[in-house]
């Protein structure tokens, strides 16, 4: 996966992605990543999961995990509104949504515009970010949705919580984790 | 982006192994009944079709092992449809051995390993056969066999000539027209080969898919037209194939003196060859493919995940339509009970079309029992009955190994030796009977042999040996019987290399658990044994008890519970400080917390004014505390995704409004309250 750091495709318009809000920063994620964006629908949380996994949603039929990417981001939480968001995203096989203040539009950005991950400047933990992309004056960090909910941090969440020790006899907010 | 314009040979792949799988599982089925009927030509045509299918796509697939060792497999084959060789016992179990060694290969070839060893021992046995005289330098070039084979035809040189119209879907069969006339090219010379275009059509008109080319071609050959004919066996039901001798070979042809024998077939028609028909009436009898699809699990799920929301959006447009008045309520009344009508039925097709009959296991356990019979020197007849009985996909596959563990121990302990048999007044040949069939919404298998029975004492003794039970206690024999299912427990006095280690029947027992099932057992000693497998019809619904902690809704699978209960203050103990438990008919059992378990704030702290859920888990009794039970519904169990496998989490499932709720798993609940 490594190797992959900023391989997007390229055509001859560029790569499309589809761009949302977090407070005021703009965000990216490729469009073909993406399955579809639906508005929030009721949430059933799981236990012993990390805060950012915030439950999962009935996507027709099918239980899709969601995780909220503020929470995700360690970013101060915000009311969710109506104009609050879930993406469905699929990567390779896993189908998951996430959690957004509002979805702006699908845009273009050519190879050319990509710039790496500058090593400070963004609020967020480098390790999400695939890229910089510059639309004129406006900067939209583009995601590396593979990292956001990867399947060794499953692996190790699972893994963690099967192994008895990590259980101490606490009140109940400890339990949430 | 894939590249469209490579083909992608691992769904080719795929398929073929499944293929495989396929005739692997019905050559099994037809070599054994021909080992009762070996005159049957129809069950001979339909193993050589298997074998041939096998051959023919893993030789376009770049298999070697497997074309070349099913390829010897033919030549047999062949010479026995030949009356050169008859079908002894002995035949049975090589050919048996073979299709074992046909399904390891597949398996190596699915997982890129070479060849395994064994392939080398079958074949060697297969060319020790009486008269067979194949080398390897023929493995490669078909139809040579027929040359080397065909001793009883001494032929010379004639010219015959052969006419091939392949119907249009030949290749869309997978079959090539080139292929056979290269195999033709084996046989003699071909002095002239003609094609001719059969409908002169606009360029756009064509459709590469089909075949529109026939061929006339005149062959020098010394073979007779029975064995030129042999190259079209697969086609010829529905092409048109002709051959005429011209001009005879001296020692007229194949000494049944037809100067001009015409051999004609096209499509179903009623002008078919004897030797055809009965073939493709086995291919009707013996294979489903033709009334059959087969469709990817994948797409039934999405098919059953779509029909469970139309009967959530019909549940809601029911409510909504609830508080109406008016004239047309009444009218949109009608139409929504109709639509749920339709929804239902809807439902109920959908899930079956997940359910396959229990009997494609069944077939596999003819080859355990009668090798295993050989193996012991016993006679035993396998009678199976109810194989079409349906059940769920995943059921059936789960069902396998229990069944395989049970059907040993019926012949390993179960059936007495012929002389055993004899000497208390049986008939020598002892029988194993399996049955399937509904009763009460659920799946009842019986397995039951006529042997020796379940030796009481025997059981009783061992167990007060291993301090199971106290000695001089009176105990009733369902009870004993129970005990064959603790692990580790045996009364078989000696260890064989198939039972009597005691772990066969605890992973019965524990399989038909897992399952929501139950096993239960019946015995006369000296007359019989019946083991009863309950099951549910399927995995993917169970009946569940909804209840609530805090805000939370979750299910409890209804298999596990035993009774819910409001305790009273003095029922309740502490154990430790730690630990508390609850009074259940007189036996303090642990009560675990969900809400703590959960993380969740409950409604209520005080079990005397919640409720308590006793479940039975692994044998043990525990009790959940909840804050309410809200009913009790059958629910489909959904995968969770990505989050699949948290401990103590089996699934969600998506209630009637539409919201989704998770599934407990009892064990992996216990698991975690141990460390709360």
């Amino acid at each position: 996966m490594a190797d992959k750091g900023c391989d997007f495709t390229v055509t001859v318009d560029g790569t499309q992605f589809v761009t949302f809000c977090l407070g005021d920063e703009e965000y990216g994620i490729e469009i073909l990543k993406v399955q579809e964006i639906i508005g929030l629908s009721s949430i059933t949380r799981v236990p012993h999961l990390p805060d950012f996994i915030k439950g999962v949603i009935n996507l027709r039929g099918i239980v899709v995990p969601v995780i909220d990417l503020r929470a995700r981001f360690e970013l101060a939480m915000a009311e969710y509104t109506d104009r609050t968001c879930i993406i469905i995203l699929k990567v390779d096989d896993r189908i998951f949504g996430i959690i957004v203040d509002t979805v702006s539009e699908v845009i273009s950005i050519s190879q050319d515009n990509i710039q790496p991950t500058p090593s400070f400047g963004s609020r967020i933990r480098t390790e999400f970010i695939k890229g910089m992309g510059k639309i004129g004056e406006r900067l939209v960090i583009l995601l590396d949705v593979e990292r956001l909910l990867s399947d060794e941090e499953l692996k190790q969440l699972k893994e963690a919580h099967d192994d008895t020790t990590t259980c101490e006899k606490t009140d109940h907010k400890e339990y949430r984790l | 982006m894939p590249d469209s314009f490579t083909i992608d040979t691992s769904k080719i792949k795929e398929s073929f192994f499944a293929e495989c799988e396929d005739h692997i599982s019905s050559m099994e089925g037809f070599i054994m009944e021909l080992e009762e009927n070996p005159d049957d030509k129809e069950l001979l045509n339909a193993l050589f079709r298997s074998v041939h299918s096998i051959k023919g796509n893993s030789g376009c697939l770049g298999f070697d092992d497997i074309y070349s060792f099913t390829h010897r497999m033919e030549t047999v084959l062949d010479r026995l449809r030949n009356g050169e060789m008859s079908f002894t016992d002995e035949l049975a179990s090589i050919l048996l051995e073979s299709v074992d060694c046909i399904k390891d290969l597949v398996e190596s070839a699915k997982k890129g390993q070479p060849a395994p060893d064994n392939m080398k021992d079958v074949l060697r046995k297969v060319s020790s056969l009486p008269g067979h005289t194949e080398t390897d330098s023929t493995v490669h070039r078909e139809g040579a066999c027929h040359k080397n084979n065909r001793p009883s035809h001494p032929t010379d040189t004639g010219l015959l000539r052969v006419v091939f119209k392949p119907d249009q879907e030949i290749l869309k069969r997978g079959m090539d027209p080139l292929r056979l006339i290269r195999k033709l090219r084996e046989l003699g010379d071909p002095i002239s080969i003609k094609p001719y275009f059969s409908r002169p059509m606009e360029l756009e008109e064509i459709d590469p898919e089909l075949c529109y080319l026939s061929w006339d071609m005149h062959l020098v050959s010394k073979e007779s037209v029975e064995v030129v004919e042999s190259v079209f066996e697969f086609v010829k039901d529905r092409s048109h194939v002709e051959i005429t001798r011209l001009i005879p070979s001296e020692s007229a042809d194949d000494g049944t003196s037809r100067r001009d024998r015409r051999v004609s077939q096209k499509g179903h028609g009623s002008t078919q060859h004897p030797s055809v028909r009965p073939a493709m009436q086995s291919h009707h009898v013996h294979g489903r493919e033709s009334s059959t699809i087969r469709v990817d699990i994948d797409k039934v799920e999405q098919l059953v995940n779509l029909v469970g929301e139309l009967l959530i959006t019909q549940t809601i447009i029911n409510q909504l339509s609830s508080g109406l008045t008016g004239e047309r309520a009444g009218l949109l009344e009608k139409s929504i009970s109709q639509l749920k009508r339709n929804t239902m039925a809807i439902q109920e097709r959908v899930m079956s079309i997940r359910m396959l009959p229990v009997g494609n296991i069944f077939t596999r356990f003819k080859r355990l029992v009668r090798d295993l019979a050989a193996q012991r020197e016993k006679k035993i007849g396998l009678l199976i009955s109810g194989e079409d009985t349906e059940l769920d996909k995943t059921v059936i596959e789960r069902l396998a190994d229990p069944l395989t563990h049970l059907l040993r121990n019926a012949v390993d302990h179960g059936i007495e030796t012929p002389e055993e048999r004899r000497n208390s007044g049986k008939p020598e040949e002892g029988v194993v009977r399996i049955n399937a069939f509904h009763e009460g919404g659920k799946v009842v298998i019986t397995v039951e042999d006529d042997g020796r029975g379940i030796d009481r004492k025997k059981i009783l003794h061992k167990a007060v040996e291993k301090g199971l039970i106290e000695d001089g206690k009176s105990i009733p024999d369902d009870e004993i019987y129970e005990l064959i299912f603790a692990p580790g427990f045996s009364t078989a006095d000696k260890v064989t290399d198939v039972s009597g280690r005691g772990v066969g029947m605890d992973v019965v027992k524990r399989n038909m658990e897992a399952m929501g099932g139950a096993v239960s057992i019946e015995s006369r000693e000296g007359a019989f044994t019946r083991f009863t497998l309950r099951l549910p019809l399927t995995l993917a619904i169970i009946d569940g008890l909804i209840v609530r902690v805090g805000s939370e809704k979750f299910i409890i699978p209804i298999t596990t519970v035993l009774e819910s209960k409001r305790p009273l203050p003095e029922e309740l103990k502490t154990v430790e400080n730690r630990g508390e438990v609850i009074d259940f008919r007189g036996r303090f059992v642990p009560l675990v917390r969900l809400h703590r378990v959960f993380g969740i704030k409950p409604l209520e702290e005080r079990p005397w004014c919640a409720l308590v859920v006793i479940v039975s888990i692994d044998g043990k009794h525990y009790g959940l505390l909840v804050d309410e039970l809200l009913g009790e519904q059958q629910v489909v169990i959904k995968s969770m995704g990505c989050l699949q496998g948290i401990t103590g989490i089996a699934g969600a499932t998506i209630l009637g409004d539409g919201e989704v709720a998770l599934i407990i798993d009892g064990g992996g609940i216990i698991k975690r309250s141990i460390c709360c």
